[in-house]
């Protein structure tokens, strides 16, 4: 699949991937890919910018976490992100039901 | 560590703008993303070698990771000089009506009167005493 797509709602996977379960960034990569059936192969590096920006804008939360000696930045859903990503995704069903309205009216 | 990876995080390292903080937690990040890349790709089945050049091929070209975290810290940079820009016009706004009051408010200052002038009674006579 093209990546622009994802590109483009990359902020509603990362919240998606983080309902119910803190995960840290590998794991949140894990989670869209396996999720999409790896459609979603995109630059993992470029997922950490997108974390950092969401938890800056007070949708995520973070703190360091060890396992097997290996030190990770686990990320976890606030309130308030629960309450945009369930706002993206109204949104996003809207936008996607509209857009096969059309096409199936073509 | 392997040099190839301490090459890629020098090069997104250098590129990178904003907070130190924030840019020392994100190449602390990227370094275990290419740990657990490069584990995963040894437990399929490749070389050592290749399992860390895939790792490095799976996190992208630093160019692409410093270019989405730098936009990031220039929206923010922005936004946060137009809260400042906005905070001061607010304050002109609220404060023009207040200086419009007292200036039209103000009553005109009136010339001054003069003073009597000072008599300086003479030296030797007592005050109050007519000779």
């Amino acid at each position: 699949m093209a990546r622009e797509p994802f590109s483009g709602h990359l902020d509603l996977l990362l919240l998606a991937a983080l309902r119910g379960e803190p995960r840290h960034g590998y794991a949140v990569m894990e989670h869209v890919r396996r999720a999409s059936g790896g459609r979603f192969d995109y630059p993992e590096g470029t997922v950490y910018p997108a974390l950092h920006r969401l938890e800056a804008d007070g949708l995520l939360r973070s703190r360091w976490s060890e396992a097997d000696g290996r030190r990770r930045r686990v990320y976890e859903l606030t309130a308030k992100g629960s309450g945009a990503l369930e706002r993206r995704r109204s949104d996003w069903e809207r936008f996607s039901k509209s857009v096969a309205a059309v096409l199936e009216g073509v | 560590m392997t040099s190839e990876h301490a090459a890629w995080l020098r090069v997104v390292g250098e590129s990178l703008r904003g907070p130190r903080r924030g840019r020392r937690r994100l190449l602390a990040e990227l370094e275990g993303h290419l740990e657990d890349a490069a584990a995963e790709e040894l437990a399929a089945g490749r070389a050592p070698a290749d399992a860390e050049t895939a790792a490095l091929q799976r996190l992208g070209a630093p160019a692409a990771v410093a270019a989405a975290w730098n936009a990031d810290v220039d929206a923010r940079r922005t936004a946060a000089r137009l809260r400042v820009v906005a905070v001061a016009v607010l304050i002109g706004v609220l404060a023009a009506p207040v200086a419009l009051a007292q200036r039209s408010g103000s009553p005109q200052r009136q010339p001054e009167k003069p003073r009597p002038a000072k008599v300086r009674p003479e030296r030797g006579a007592e005050p109050g005493r007519v000779s």
